[in-house]
């Protein structure tokens, strides 16, 4: 992921407190950005959350089946999956109905 | 004992079934977005949304069946009679206002953004317990929506003044109208306020259709952004 991108994330983050849907998609970008590769450590490093929220958060994408975690014997590492790139595909729709509808 | 559901004037009959329709229409597509929306993301207020207008979709279909065969003919108007009809009716009856009430009670709960079955129950027994036992059905109905469509319109406002964004603000005006027809109609029974009957349902088809104009707008905004 582009250092441009990262620091759009943490930007935008101190200018408004960012909801749910954009936090995931944060995530998965973060996931793509590194040709769909990454450890826990570089996720956390740049989704700008706390720990237990991006454990938490990676939990949750594991169980809607956003991204798959990969056991390894130098750690875990987390690749996205299609229903997780169908979901940055469709962002823009999600976030729109979810704002102008009030369910964000 | 006021048995007596909503008053129609008979010559706005006809265009009352094809509102009826119109708006089975409109809040059945937006429940079908909903739920699809919900497919990508797992997130439950799509899933409420979607089941709170599910239910008004299908309220509106049991209302259309209502009009055609419930209604009766008096002094040029067509009134529901609770006390009027056999058990079976009585029951479709019930079932519209279980609906009806459940889609709203389903949208404020959304709004709230709690989670637990207890506080939904918590709010969907009452109101149905409140209706079978009233003596006066009509303003009971209209009195509980009215007070849910209240805390769902606080949410909208909430939401577009903390942004001020336009987008924001066509779902504001529709719930703001759905809630000004639910008053009228608790007079139009009461009150015999028949001509409030078209009022409200001009309301209604406004309101419908600036939900349809926002969904409009999100699938041509969704399809730009593919």
């Amino acid at each position: 992921m582009p250092l441009s991108h990262s620091l759009f994330i943490v930007l935008h983050s101190m200018e408004k407190k960012r909801n749910k849907l954009q936090v995931i998609r944060d995530i998965l970008e973060v996931i793509r950005g590194r040709n769909g590769k990454i450890k826990p450590t570089h996720i956390l490093y740049k989704s700008n959350l706390s720990y237990q929220m991006m454990e938490e958060y990676l939990d949750e994408l594991q169980e809607k089946g956003f991204i798959k975690e990969i056991k390894q014997d130098r750690g875990r590492t987390y690749t996205i999956t299609d229903k997780g790139h169908t979901y940055l595909e469709r962002y823009k729709l999600i976030e729109e109905f979810a704002t102008s509808f009030g369910l964000e | 004992m006021v048995e007596s559901l909503y008053f129609v004037p008979q010559w706005f009959y006809t265009i009352d079934i094809v509102l009826g329709i119109l708006f089975t229409i409109f809040t059945g597509i937006v429940a079908l977005y909903a739920f699809r929306i919900y497919r990508f993301t797992g997130e439950r207020e799509f899933k409420l949304f979607g089941i709170s207008f599910t239910c008004l979709a299908i309220s509106y279909i049991v209302r259309i069946w209502l009009n055609t065969f419930l209604t009766t003919f008096i002094a040029s108007q067509k009134i529901l009679r609770i006390s009027d009809v056999n058990l079976f009716s009585k029951s479709v009856i019930f079932a519209y206002v279980i609906l009806f009430i459940s889609s709203y009670v389903t949208l404020a709960y959304t709004t709230l953004k709690v989670k637990g079955n207890r506080t939904y129950l918590l709010m969907l027994i009452p109101s149905i317990i409140a209706f079978t036992f009233s003596w006066n059905k009509s303003l009971t109905v209209y009195l509980i929506t009215s007070l849910f469509l209240l805390a769902i319109l606080y949410h909208y406002v909430r939401l577009y003044l903390r942004t001020y964004e336009r987008r924001r603000l066509a779902m504001l005006l529709a719930i703001a109208l759905l809630l000004a027809s639910n008053i009228i109609f608790m007079l139009v029974a009461d009150y015999g306020f028949y001509q409030g009957y078209i009022i409200s349902s001009i309301g209604e088809l406004l309101a419908y259709a600036l939900i349809a104009f926002t969904l409009y707008r999100i699938t041509q905004h969704g399809k730009k952004a593919q």
